[in-house]
């Protein structure tokens, strides 16, 4: 049975070797596995309700009963850290999916189409872009009342241009390929030459773009979070934990420093895996993609 | 069969093809060449819809096509410069000959397979090579897929902009055997750009010069050493040495 468990000595110095060339990219799927790992098995870990208040132990600082220590209600920090994983960095990747959904059927039908059809719908993107996306996330909250879903949605309306416009260039170099034109003439069908072509050329350096771009989003969440005009209360979002630590920050910094510290590695995550994944693409010849 | 009528082309202003009359018959090969910036590979690409020209006629079988649409896209193959930019490497060799036969609907589906196969074997183009990726194969190899898959398609015309000149010279002999194979066995005519006289006198039975986009001479092969006029076509001619002394 132990035999089944243990690493060939040559796949773990290839594993080696991996984890040596590609440090930052390793240490990103680390932390985001972490993530993803503890906010899968709270339960198993047994951590009190994250909403339950002891109004008898509020402020306290780290200890055996509460390993992170208790906010200002008295609830329990690494509970509420915890169970703010999957609004956090759910809200991040939903937002994400949002911005592709509109930004990459958008920049593909422009590249693809050219011409007029180009010209109108990068204008309109151009437009929107107009906008500082912060500025357009708050008229939109603004219209929508505060919640974390009013400023997802605000997020990604501000967002998806930018996101087009890559898209757009990327497919314009893409359709320009020999072995694109070549395939066309040699029978290819439209949808084919797309999905076989010319999606698998863009989509490396996508790739790229949507994990940074998710931290980025995850920044810009937590921050309208933390100006109060995201989450609400009493959810666990890191951003809106912070801005609740906010007044207590004198008497105790553990509150401030726990979602903080959750944002930091969330958001370090994420570049470190973008930025691995940009190295792993730029060591290949495009030719190989 | 390919005929080509008053066709014309400028890049930016720039005239690049100036009334180009040409006739193309059935299994015929003709050679076109000229200086680098003649306008040779601009006017293959013309005849397959990479380029649009701006004035001229085209017509195939006696119908007018519109180059790279239809029927036309069908009929007309073409194999590019460089074999290894032209298939996509996110595809098998035999994946790259099955599109084409999917594509334009040839045979019936469940013989496709076994079709893209002996296609690449008479390219000898085993099995084990036919799985691998374009990367994964040398010049030569890409070529010779290539032009499977062109000829996958039942073309009645290939066109064919410098197949030989990204190859070694092993490789050009061999693709040349290939090439009138495909002739011989399949009746396609052929409008092969080239630089190479000598090389187009293997295989061609008629060469065109061009000449800052006009056709200066257009001669049968074993005419061109003796009555080429045209100082380019001349400049050519003497690079022939006489047959059977090469």
């Amino acid at each position: 049975m132990a035999d089944v468990f243990q690493i060939k000595p040559r796949t773990k110095r290839r594993l080696l070797s991996i984890g040596r060339a590609h440090a930052g990219l390793v240490t990103g799927l680390v932390l985001l596995t972490g993530f993803f790992a503890l906010a899968f098995s709270g339960q198993l870990l047994d951590l009190p309700d994250p909403d339950k208040m002891d109004l008898l132990a509020r402020l306290a600082p780290p200890s055996d009963a509460h390993i992170l220590g208790t906010d200002h209600l008295g609830r329990d920090l690494l509970a509420r850290v915890v169970s703010a994983i999957p609004v956090s960095l759910g809200s991040a990747l939903i937002t994400m999916a949002l911005i592709f959904a509109i930004g990459l059927p958008w920049g593909l039908i422009a590249g693809l189409a050219g011409g007029r059809v180009d010209a109108v719908m990068m204008r309109f993107a151009d437009i929107v872009m107009a906008f500082p996306m912060l500025v357009l996330a708050l008229a939109i909250i603004g219209f929508m009342g505060a919640s974390l879903e009013a400023s997802m949605i605000g997020i990604a309306a501000g967002w998806w241009p930018s996101n087009a416009r890559l898209v757009r260039a990327l497919v314009l170099s893409a359709k320009k390929r020999d072995f694109v034109r070549a395939a066309r003439l040699a029978g290819a069908s439209r949808s084919r030459t797309i999905l076989r072509h010319i999606l698998p050329q863009i989509l490396p350096p996508l790739a790229v773009v949507i994990s940074l771009d998710t931290a980025s989003v995850l920044l810009a969440l937590s921050s309208l979070s933390f100006l109060g005009i995201g989450a609400q209360p009493p959810n666990a979002e890191w951003g809106a934990m912070l801005n609740e630590a906010r007044p207590f920050f004198a008497q105790a910094p553990h509150m401030l420093f726990i979602p903080g510290l959750a944002v930091t590695l969330a958001v370090l995550a994420f570049n470190l895996v973008g930025e691995g994944v940009r190295d792993l693409l730029d060591q290949r010849q495009p030719y190989q993609w | 069969m390919l005929s080509i009528r008053n066709l014309s082309k400028s890049f930016y202003g720039t005239p690049v093809l100036n009334d180009i009359n040409l006739d193309l018959s059935t299994g015929e090969v003709i050679g076109l060449i000229g200086r680098s910036g003649a306008g040779k590979s601009t006017l293959a690409r013309c005849l397959v819809g990479l380029e649009r020209a701006e004035a001229g006629t085209i017509t195939l079988q006696g119908n007018t096509i519109m180059p790279g649409t239809g029927l036309a896209r069908q009929k007309i193959q073409y194999l590019w410069q460089d074999p290894t930019q032209a298939l996509s490497p996110y595809l098998s060799a035999k994946a790259a000959v099955l599109e084409t036969l999917n594509g334009f609907d040839i045979g019936s589906r469940d013989q496709r397979n076994t079709r893209a196969t002996d296609l690449l074997k008479q390219f000898e183009i085993d099995t084990g090579t036919a799985a691998r990726k374009p990367y994964n194969l040398s010049g030569g190899q890409c070529q010779r897929v290539t032009l499977s898959r062109a000829l996958a398609a039942e073309p009645e015309v290939l066109i064919l902009d410098e197949p030989l000149s990204s190859l070694d010279m092993a490789t050009q002999v061999a693709a040349l055997n290939t090439l009138k194979t495909a002739r011989q066995q399949r009746n396609i005519s052929m409008l092969i750009v080239s630089h190479d006289l000598a090389t187009l006198r293997q295989i061609a039975d008629k060469v065109a010069v061009l000449d800052e986009g006009r056709i200066v001479e257009f001669l049968p092969i074993e005419q061109f050493a003796a009555r080429a006029r045209h100082p380019l076509a001349r400049a050519y001619a003497e690079t022939l040495a006489p047959k059977g002394r090469r």
